[in-house]
């Protein structure tokens, strides 16, 4: 199941399966301008789901799969580029 | 390509068919879950689910075949490289893999790697490094640093009851017939003095994954060896279970390409 979509404010697009998610943090901390953190809600298994969050003082994302390649979850189920 | 309030997006990196949709049972950061993503990845890539068949280890990874879209054995506790040795005899054509911890192919395993590695039989060995038996409850493993706490080593790991850990892929490389002998540190790696890791190790790792699978497509024997963490059973929080296998496993596993026969990692 996908859920939980989040978009970026411009240039790319982070599709998390919130279900998925461990909240085990991995990606918050590699990714290179904080711009995912964890919810404060929980998901069926009672874990806080990462959410995307534009912190602004780092840049935007950048669609740089950082995110993507280090979770173990594979609950960052898309990164998406805006088209040119 | 995917559109989100009205603007069209280019997919970069999206969901992978040669993954099944089952949550993984793999303890919240396990780079047993990572490694899963990355095969499934490089399966994708080369276009081989079709012709990819996993042996399967007994140990956290034995239950990658829930995971991964790919047919699958069981092998007996340690023995996925005769297994896999047997299978390629039969059927060539197919594209042979393991997922191995620690205690499966270096300790209860150990002989049938060592022949397998002498052999030089065309196959791809992944091994999950995480200093422990995970599966069973944090046990003593062949590969457990010295000091290290484990439940059998309640005072740590003494050198002199028990001798140094071993060192897997310097004796797969120490053998004259593999093709491929590589360790990668997989974990995130914390960067001094800020408060980011470092994603490398899975960037290094998809290469590595991906160069165990041509190996054996041109008829070599790939080894590859991710150093990895065990938060559960280290007892520590996911990210001091990263900290530390940067401090004490880096250091006594350290990366590197042992043997690359194909000269893949220069191409
Ligand atoms: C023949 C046999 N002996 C012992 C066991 C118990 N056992 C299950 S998993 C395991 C070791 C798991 O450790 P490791 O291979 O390092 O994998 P991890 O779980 O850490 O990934 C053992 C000893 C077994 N299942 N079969
Ligand atoms: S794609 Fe890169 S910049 Fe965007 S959220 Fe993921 S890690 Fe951060
Ligand atoms: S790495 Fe994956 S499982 Fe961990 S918090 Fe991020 S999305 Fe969730
Ligand atoms: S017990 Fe250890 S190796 Fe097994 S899934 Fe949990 S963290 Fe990973």
């Amino acid at each position: 199941m996908m859920t939980g979509q989040t978009a970026t404010p411009d240039r790319a697009l982070v599709r998390i399966d919130t279900e998925h998610c461990k909240g085990c943090d991995l990606c918050v901390v590699a990714c290179p301008h904080r711009n995912l953190r964890l919810s404060s809600g929980y998901n069926r298994s009672g874990y806080h789901p990462v959410e995307f969050h534009y912190r602004g003082d780092r840049g935007e994302c950048t669609a740089c799969g950082l995110c993507y390649w280090v979770c173990p979850d594979y609950a960052i189920t898309e990164v998406a580029k805006l088209r040119p | 390509m995917i559109e989100n309030e009205g603007t069209l997006y280019e997919t970069k990196l999206g969901p992978l068919p040669t993954l099944t949709s089952k949550p993984t049972h793999y303890c919240a950061g396990c780079e047993h879950g990572t490694l899963t993503h990355l095969i499934a990845s490089a399966l994708q890539d080369l276009g081989v689910r079709e012709r990819a068949v996993l042996v399967n280890s007994v140990g956290c990874s034995v239950l990658a075949p829930d995971y991964l879209n790919v047919d699958a054995v069981e092998a007996p506790h340690g023995r996925a490289p005769a297994v896999m040795a047997g299978i390629k005899r039969a059927r060539p054509d197919l594209l042979v893999f393991s997922i191995q911890g620690d205690g499966d192919a270096a300790s209860i395993g150990l002989l049938e790697l060592m022949y397998a590695a002498n052999r030089g039989d065309p196959m791809t060995i992944f091994l999950v490094n995480n200093a422990t038996y995970g599966m069973t409850g944090g046990q003593m493993a062949p590969t457990t640093p010295i000091g290290m706490v484990t439940t059998t080593t309640p005072r740590g790991r003494d050198l002199a009851l028990t001798g140094p850990p071993i060192d897997a892929s310097k004796l797969v490389a120490s053998f004259e017939r593999p093709a491929y002998v590589r360790r990668v540190f997989l974990p995130v790696t914390p960067t001094p003095s800020t408060e980011f890791f470092n994603a490398r190790g899975a960037l290094e790792g998809a290469l590595a994954v991906r160069h165990a699978f041509e190996v054996q497509e041109r008829g070599g024997f790939a080894f590859v060896e991710f150093v990895s963490t065990c938060s559960v059973n280290w007892k520590m929080s996911v990210l001091d279970s990263k900290r530390y296998a940067a401090r004490v496993l880096a250091p006594l596993f350290p990366e590197g390409v042992l043997r690359d026969r194909f000269l893949l990692e220069s191409a």
